[in-house]
């Protein structure tokens, strides 16, 4: 392991890889933070939703339509199914389920505790149907070539995608929300939920399918991030702490919040790894290095710092409305 | 006992009087008797089955051999014991307090590797002063359990610092964020932990003040062990919780501007609760790698808070006893589900899916859990029952009246 400098390849590496899982981030927080701030529960199941949405994508994909078209459509296919498949799903979870305790005396609560069920219910069910080991879900033949190749620099096509894919999504739920009467409809839920009531409108329906939107989200955040690791039933348990980081450091209630705070935690995630090749190389007392091979798992670590020291210092998140994480 | 109106028969309505009242004034003392002579009930069990055997009674010995499988075994209540101290600890927050920690695996898995690095430490022979190794080494158990606590509350304390100025179910999510650094860390750090496999081969756990040796050897004692920190630990939470303390504790719970504006420092009652809670939460967790000899890193993944929500929620989050009888119900269903039923159906191997879809069940539809609900009942029916009495002692004190007029 070489502790010597960092060179700019291996940076711009980082960097990009960064940009790649700042993505996921954005993706899966800005889901979080549209359905807590309508309905005011925190979604406990959006991991899960992000599993189920990878599985529901390996079987369109590789089980209904890879035999019969060919990976590459099969993708697109998965692409553009699964968001609907999990729209659907979340409109009959909130239907079903969540709309139950809306009226009763705890009702935050036990929407968190719902979901924090939900959380341990799916992963065992996914088993149930998909079996224990995870399956692999490879990039689609069109994606494998890169971009750019410079020394270890190396862009491939399909993180370039997912990137850009992310990044049209985000001008989209921008202009859903601020251009279109739904997002006012939402917009205004947000800040005054009864208020809505009282105009007449349906909030019933816009809950649903506001809480649908955000599992759609998460559901196509699964497919995009499938090819890229295999698919298997516990991979929402780390990424769902990694968006309630990205959702305390962000803010909750604004739309920049989390999309800022998912491009931060990622760079944070993929630069750490690097510490330990520049300057921080100290002998702990036990005679071990603290050296390169801390830094690379100490990434998942440094992450709550972040989290501990924005809780301290700015409860209510970098661009967090005022009162927001009281 | 007598309705009145029904003259001297015993109907099944003085029958569920009589037992609500046995069950309020008793339940508690026939509850310890019946967990302090379980291990004996257990291994007569198991003596009768190798006796059957023996003499040849061959379809009776099947029979209890079947049977046994429904009987929850000694390692199995002490692990429902220890879940029941750490449901108790949880609910002096979730029921008392109002805050739900979606956190507590943390200080439940550093309470366990507290005591598992503190034996593995000194059996390595780490130079410290000789005075220390000394002194661990006539009460290594003592000793460890009580570091466990200290170190425990020490963390519970650092994160409620962090955590305890949120509210609801901000708290919940960053509660259980933060826990998940201590996972992360078990995972980094595993020259010392142990990382994925968890820390193991910690056997030869010694109570030096009685010469006593728990551990995976013997059942029985360290159930009693078990059994007798447990009791002392509920009767400490017990009157801790009826004290003046407690009652402001609910006082928050209810309403906490109230509370402030009574002259209270409802940040610092809530820092003081987390810190207790997981202080006791430590304890179990000290408790808990005993019979195994070993720290499995689950203990601090935060699928152990999710069995402790789960736990206070099954047995009822406002009643004391609710976790205990959520522990039991859990892990006896679990056990049942993974050695029993899976015989029949395989769809039963799943029991976090069976779990998981109870668990959300019980929140929406009997929210107050099983006690709690039991409570309740027998609440409507014994107000109904004062009620009767009452109105059947105006009137015939009316009629009394009425005679003597």
């Amino acid at each position: 392991m070489p502790t010597g400098g960092v060179d700019l390849a291996e940076f711009l590496q980082h960097l990009f890889l960064g940009l790649v899982q700042g993505s996921f981030y954005v993706l899966l927080a800005l889901g979080l933070s549209i359905i807590f701030g309508l309905m005011g529960i925190i979604n406990f199941g959006h991991g899960v939703f992000y599993m189920l949405g990878a599985y529901m994508g390996f079987t369109v994909a590789n089980l209904i339509i890879a035999p019969i078209f060919g990976p590459n459509i099969a993708f697109v296919a998965a692409l553009a199914a699964v968001p609907a498949i999990m729209f659907g799903i979340g409109m009959v979870f909130e239907k079903y389920v969540i709309s139950r305790i809306y009226n009763t005396d705890n009702a935050r609560f036990s929407g968190v505790l719902i979901t924090f069920g939900l959380s341990i219910f799916l992963p065992d069910f996914v088993r149930m149907i998909w079996g224990r080991p995870g399956r692999p879900f490879n990039i689609p033949p069109m994606f494998n070539f890169s971009i750019l190749e410079i020394g270890t620099f190396n862009v491939s096509a399909y993180r370039t995608f997912v990137v850009l894919v992310a990044a049209i999504l985000v001008v989209l739920i921008w202009f859903l929300l601020f251009r279109t009467n739904l997002g006012m409809v939402i917009r205004a839920g947000t800040s005054n939920n009864i208020m809505v009531q009282v105009l007449g409108i349906n909030v019933t329906k816009v809950w649903r399918q506001t809480f649908g939107l955000g599992i759609a989200l998460a559901g196509f955040a699964g497919v995009m991030i499938s090819p890229l690791f295999a698919v298997d039933p516990t991979m929402g348990d780390d990424i769902l702490i990694q968006t309630f980081i990205v959702v305390v450091v962000g803010g909750m209630g604004s739309f920049i919040g989390p999309v800022i705070g998912g491009l931060i935690i990622g760079q944070l995630w993929a630069l750490t790894p690097l510490i330990g090749r520049t300057v921080f190389i100290v002998e702990n007392f036990s005679g071990t290095m603290i050296g390169p091979d801390f830094w690379e798992k100490a990434s998942d670590i440094l992450l709550f710092v972040v989290m501990s020291l924005i809780l301290i210092l700015r409860p209510r998140g970098l661009f967090g409305q005022e009162g927001a994480f009281d | 006992m007598s309705n009145g109106n029904t003259g001297n028969r015993f109907t099944p309505k003085d029958f569920w009087a009589w037992f609500f009242e046995v069950f309020d004034s008793y339940g508690v003392i026939i509850l310890g008797v019946f967990l302090l002579i379980y291990p004996f009930i257990f291994s007569g069990l198991l003596e009768s089955i190798i006796w059957l055997e023996d003499n040849d009674y061959e379809g009776m010995a099947e029979a209890l051999q079947t049977f046994r499988g429904f009987v929850p075994s000694t390692p199995l209540m002490i692990q429902i014991l220890i879940f029941s101290l750490f449901g108790m600890a949880f609910n002096i927050l979730l029921g008392n307090t109002g805050m739900l920690s979606l956190g507590h695996s943390a200080y439940f898995g550093v309470g366990g590797y507290t005591l598992g690095l503190m034996h593995a430490w000194f059996k390595k022979g780490t130079p410290v002063y000789p005075w220390i190794t000394d002194t661990f080494k006539l009460f290594p158990l003592e000793f460890s359990i009580i570091s466990a606590i200290i170190v425990s509350a020490v963390f519970s304390w650092l994160i409620g610092m962090i955590a305890s100025t949120k509210r609801g179910v901000y708290f919940a999510m960053v509660t259980l964020a933060l826990s998940m650094v201590f996972y992360y860390a078990a995972q980094t750090f595993d020259d010392l932990t142990g990382g994925t496999d968890g820390l193991g081969g910690l056997a030869n756990m010694r109570m030096g003040t009685l010469n006593l040796r728990v551990g995976i050897m013997d059942a029985t004692i360290t159930y009693y062990f078990v059994f007798v920190i447990v009791v002392a630990a509920t009767a400490i939470i017990w009157q801790i919780l009826r004290s003046p303390y407690g009652q402001v504790l609910r006082a928050v719970r209810e309403n906490e501007n109230r509370a402030r504006n009574c002259g209270y420092d409802t940040a610092k009652i809530r820092l003081m609760a987390f810190t207790l809670s997981g202080s006791l939460a430590g304890l179990a967790g000290a408790l808990s790698i005993i019979y195994g000899e070993s720290v499995p890193i689950e203990n601090i993944h935060f699928i152990t808070s999710g069995q402790i929500v789960i736990i206070t929620l099954f047995g009822g989050a406002g009643v004391f006893l609710g976790p205990a009888v959520g522990s039991f119900i859990y892990w006896y269903l679990r056990q049942l589900m993974s050695t029993e039923f899976v015989k029949y159906l395989a769809i039963f191997q799943y029991w976090e899916a069976w779990v998981g879809g109870i668990f959300i069940l019980i929140v929406l539809f009997v929210p107050q859990g099983i006690l709690g609900t039991i409570n309740n009942w027998t609440l409507n029916y014994r107000t109904k029952r004062y009620i009767e009495r009452l109105e059947h002692e105006s009137e015939s004190a009316s009629a009394t009246e009425s005679e003597e007029s």
